[in-house]
């Protein structure tokens, strides 16, 4: 049996969404929790590197020396460099300024591309020396128990944080394009802080990647 | 609204996470022992914190996503502390590599059976 229709009006916009700085809030919520999930999938992959740490902490030291600390030291500059043209193409936006929010935004996203260049060259390198995940491991130099479990660690971990560089990347350029053709202003520009929060996570979960698999 | 980022704060808090990555680097070269860990991962929290409250509006917005970010994060330290606690608990024998001798190490293919890496 169809239910009888209700006999209240439509209301257009429900009255927590009557103006864009709730409209504001909502959004931002909702992205915060996304960003949540996104934490405890990363979470999922630190967990194992600190049972593993945990195991073999002589071991996952003298890894470091495995790698290749000047690019990847490299990477963690580009990456913070890239966030902070992120933050000041937010400010100009805010200000109106779409060209210099525009322009910021193509220097984050080519920063965003070198990133994921100069992980490659590291892949391929680690990928020569046949240190590589799992079952395929075979790099003489560092063959000891427990070796196999580091790089097999590193290489999910950066590699998962290499695809959300590359989706933000495709953020960042999509928003790029939207912020020149004029969709956003100083009164709306709620998309490109949402993008650009995104980005930021990815920075974040770097800033911890790089002194566990480079530093110490 | 108030805390707003503007060019002046977003460069502000750049200099300071470009100024701690240095920091990280330098420390890292004075092979700290057991503590170099940590240094490193306190000055990695003290950069999060800055992008979270400015990069991220945190510092604009109360409530609501900052609860949600305290709570990941408390999410996440819960996750790994019991992890590390339980396990630095067990008796050696039973945490890797165990007790049993290990016969085919990583990146050695003269194994009796021959082909493939190790399982």
């Amino acid at each position: 049996m169809q239910p009888e229709a209700s006999a209240r009006p439509v209301v257009p916009h429900a009255e927590h969404f009557g103006d864009e700085a709730s409209r504001q809030n909502a959004a931002h919520l909702g992205m915060w929790i996304f960003l949540a999930t996104e934490v405890l999938l990363f979470a999922a992959l630190f967990a194992p590197y600190a049972l593993y740490r945990l195991a073999y902490p002589e071991l996952f030291h003298q890894a470091r020396e495995h790698m290749d600390l000047t690019l990847g030291t490299i990477n963690t500059y580009v990456l913070v460099s890239s966030s902070v043209l992120v933050a000041l193409a937010v400010a100009s936006i805010r200000k109106g300024r779409e060209l210099v929010a525009s322009a910021l935004l193509v220097g984050a996203v080519v920063l965003g591309i070198t990133f994921l260049c100069i992980k490659g060259m590291e892949y391929a390198h680690h990928a020569k020396d046949k240190a590589l995940p799992g079952a395929h491991y075979a790099f003489h130099q560092f063959a000891v128990p427990g070796a196999s479990l580091y790089f097999t660690l590193y290489w999910i971990m950066t590699g998962v944080h290499a695809v959300h560089v590359t989706v933000g990347v495709g953020v960042l350029s999509v928003l790029c394009g939207q912020t020149l053709s004029g969709k956003f202003s100083a009164a709306y520009h709620t998309p490109l802080e949402l993008g650009g929060m995104y980005w930021h996570l990815v920075d974040i979960v770097w800033l911890f990647l790089w002194p566990l698999l480079y530093l110490s | 609204m108030e805390g707003t980022l503007g060019y002046g704060k977003a460069l502000l808090v750049g200099v300071a996470l470009l100024a701690l990555t240095t920091l990280s680097y330098g420390l890292s070269r004075l092979h700290l022992g057991n503590w170099g860990l940590v240094v490193a991962l306190a000055i990695a929290a003290i950069k999060v914190s800055l992008v979270a409250f400015f990069y991220m509006h945190l510092s604009e917005r109360s409530g609501g996503p900052r609860l949600v970010f305290a709570t990941a994060g408390l999410f996440v330290v819960i996750l790994i502390g019991l992890i590390l606690v339980e396990a630095s608990d067990r008796p050696a024998a039973v945490m890797p590599p165990g007790p049993f001798s290990i016969e085919r190490l990583p990146g050695l293919d003269s194994q009796p059976g021959g082909e493939g890496g190790v399982r």
